[in-house]
């Protein structure tokens, strides 16, 4: 199991804001002191047009991480694959893992905001379908020497990547929260799925997963399953609570109104600009979110060593941390949880 | 003056000849240690350069200190031009401000063909991408409608562009949810003001034409001979005047396939071969826009050499730069120093020499 930190969005938002010329200067600080803590990866994600300058381009900046770093794995966490041209990112990754020596891992997902669409000339609607033919055609670019590909919304004839990249086959994931046609859609085809974990945090969306696999006579043994979790790891709970108040949850506020995850609209139709009392308390304490101690956030993590996984990637970082305090947070949970995962990992190395 | 620059085109034909990217990023490092100003890349979707400049331009950057990074000719048309601006915007932050974009309308049509994209509107599809980018770069909230692009999709009204007008109540971004766009803000924000210096390259007169009635730059390519060069310079400047436009709001750059030693002799020979190739290449790929260029015709390299390409001791190439400087006002000479098959210390001994004998004299 490869052990991935990030994503980071490389935000600035409105209760913290930051210079990005040095969010990104501390980006390869971070990449750095990630490979020495013995992190497999670092992931970086995306979103455009939104008000706090989330990345809107990961390839670019993996690949300036890449001049800095030995070994460490460069993840797309997701790259919103749907809001650009295939054959246009198909060449950017050539080109970032031949920087990167063969590190680059494309996880690519669909992304959710009408005006991410919109803004990059796509017509709103049908995005998992979109999501599936453009994985596709990225696919075959970075595979075959020459492709031609027919679906409904791309269309290619004998067409090659000059530039090829280092890795053959490219390592390539659907990173998709937990929707049910995006872990069918993986398992029929048989490709890496990246996935938040079910809404209660379990592992049912992975049964789907092999099921879809094994009714499609895909062979489950290639399968691979990636899990994604937002940890919060601090010496103690009084100081877990008190970056919760400060930082994380004002972050999270935001997040959840501003990126409509929860589509909630008023009576009149107009969109709810306050969240629900409770929601708070419920999001802390979900199984899905470790929040507090090493002790307990190694016991809120133990589940996943079960699920059979080949990547975990944990955010240790919210936007509104300062640099001293994301390097800490990612510190103590490389020095406190990460050796429990090790050692535990059927699929792994061992600690 | 005329600052000292370098243009890489580093693809599979590089490769072949075990030259990689990290080895122009070595040399970029030692350019940018001596004092050379630009480095610009050079997309190609064959052997001959890189298929996708912007992670060559962070990666670049982030690897220097003070020398502009860029691309020679990012052909827009190929993609959509919002992706563009955004890549490029994050190239600007990491390199704190030290991008350029060199664009062009397009120069294989099989390309365009890959991408989907009709050749005969290129030009059009070109001038809307620029303008967008632009119009991204600089403005808040936008709507632009265009023949050929839209922004955001469906943007209805008048052509051009607009910005979104104010209907109370404010709402702050962030508690606005889900919303259908009329009109959006490109985020981050580059960090040079008013925008990245923007480059147009391109063969048509109208292209030329167009960038200086816009008051975009002129990177002038390697492929024209210095008496091309006069006339494409003299074209851009008549535009310009013709709008009211000043030379003091644009830039003008040069490319030139450069190889440089103490003795010029030497260089002619050790670079003959490399040249002989580029030649054949570039007459391989021929476009219509690019008939008429004297390198196009049967000329023979050597003459090529003496009016087109800088291959010679630096005090021979002096005097001719100086001319064309005093012709018309080059400001940013950009020389391709390396090409598949050079050897590596050829180059660096060239760049060394570009650093310590000409940038010298062309900067007083």
């Amino acid at each position: 199991m490869d052990i991935v930190v990030g994503p980071y969005g490389m935000q600035s938002p409105h209760p913290y804001r930051r210079p990005h010329v040095d969010m990104y200067d501390d980006l390869v600080e971070h990449a750095q002191r990630a490979e020495e803590l013995g992190f497999d990866g670092i992931a970086l994600t995306e979103h455009s047009f939104w008000y706090d300058g989330y990345c809107p381009a990961l390839l670019p900046a993996l690949a300036a991480v890449a001049q800095h770093t030995e070994t460490i794995k460069l993840m797309t966490g997701a790259l919103l694959l749907p809001q650009h041209d295939p054959l246009k990112v198909a060449e950017e990754a050539a080109v970032v893992d031949r920087l990167s020596n063969g590190r680059l891992v494309l996880g690519l997902g669909a992304g959710y905001r009408p005006e991410e669409f919109l803004g990059h000339g796509v017509p709103e609607g049908r995005w998992g379908a979109r999501l599936f033919e453009a994985f596709e055609v990225v696919r075959l670019a970075l595979t075959e020497e020459t492709f031609s590909f027919h679906g409904d919304f791309y269309d290619y004839d004998d067409v090659s990547l000059a530039t090829r990249p280092v890795q053959t086959p490219p390592d390539m994931w659907i990173c998709a929260g937990f929707a049910d046609w995006a872990a069918k859609g993986s398992g029929r085809r048989g490709w890496a799925y990246c996935s938040t974990g079910d809404l209660m945090g379990g592992s049912t969306v992975f049964d789907t997963y092999t099921e879809a696999a094994g009714r499609a006579g895909v062979d489950t043994g290639v399968l691979r399953r990636g899990l994604f979790r937002d940890v919060l790891v601090m010496p103690s709970e009084l100081e877990a609570e008190a970056i919760v108040d400060e930082d994380y949850w004002p972050a999270l506020n935001d997040q959840f109104l501003g990126f409509g995850f929860l589509r909630m609209s008023n009576a009149d139709g107009t969109q709810v600009t306050e969240l629900p009392e409770n929601m708070k308390e419920w999001y802390m304490k979900h199984p899905r979110n470790p929040v507090g101690t090493p002790a307990k956030v190694r016991e809120m993590l133990r589940p996943v060593l079960d699920m059979d996984l080949d990547l975990l990637l944990v955010r240790t970082v919210w936007a509104n941390f300062r640099h001293d305090r994301s390097l800490a947070t990612m510190e103590t949970f490389a020095k406190e949880v990460m050796p429990m995962l090790r050692e535990g990992d059927a699929n792994g190395r061992g600690a | 003056m005329m600052r000292t620059g370098l243009l890489y085109s580093i693809g599979p034909d590089d490769f072949a000849h075990g030259f990689s990217y990290d080895d122009a990023l070595a040399q970029i490092e030692l350019a940018d240690s001596l004092g050379i100003e630009t480095v610009l890349f050079g997309e190609h979707h064959g052997g001959r350069g890189c298929p996708a400049v912007g992670p060559l331009v962070t990666a670049a950057s982030s690897r220097t200190s003070a020398i502009r990074v860029g691309a020679a000719n990012c052909q827009v048309g190929l993609g959509h031009p919002v992706s563009v601006a955004e890549d490029y915007v994050v190239a600007d932050i990491v390199s704190r401000g030290r991008v350029v974009l060199g664009v062009s309308p397009g120069e294989q049509p099989e390309d365009f063909a890959a991408a989907g994209v009709a050749w005969a509107d290129r030009e059009a599809i070109f001038r809307e991408s620029v303008e967008l980018i632009r119009l991204l770069w600089t403005q808040g909230p936008v709507r632009y409608v265009g023949e050929h692009v839209r922004f955001p999709l469906g943007a209805e009204g008048e052509p051009g562009w607009q910005r979104e007008p104010f209907e109370p109540p404010y709402v702050d971004q962030w508690r606005r949810g889900q919303v259908i766009p009329r009109h959006l803000s490109l985020t981050p924000r580059p960090v040079q003001l008013p925008h990245p210096p923007i480059w147009v390259t391109g063969w048509r007169r109208e292209t030329i034409e167009w960038a200086a009635s816009k008051g975009f730059g002129l990177l002038v390519s390697p492929l024209e001979t210095d008496d091309e060069v006069r006339t494409k310079v003299a074209w851009f400047d008549a535009a310009l005047t013709a709008v009211g436009r000043d030379r003091s709001e644009v830039d003008i750059a040069l490319a030139r396939d450069t190889f440089l030693m103490a003795d010029g002799e030497a260089a002619r020979d050790r670079a003959a071969p490399q040249l002989r190739d580029l030649v054949t290449a570039v007459r391989a790929e021929m476009i219509e826009d690019q008939a008429d260029l004297e390198i196009m015709q049967d000329t023979a390299v050597d003459e090529l050499a003496a009016n087109c390409f800088l291959v010679g001791s630096p005090d021979e190439m002096v005097e001719r730069l100086q001319t064309l400087r005093a012709d018309c006002g080059i400001g940013h000479l950009v020389c391709r120093v390396h090409l598949p098959g050079r050897a590596w210390f050829d180059t660096t001994e060239c760049i060394r020499l570009l650093a310590s004998r000409l940038a010298t004299r062309l900067i007083a």
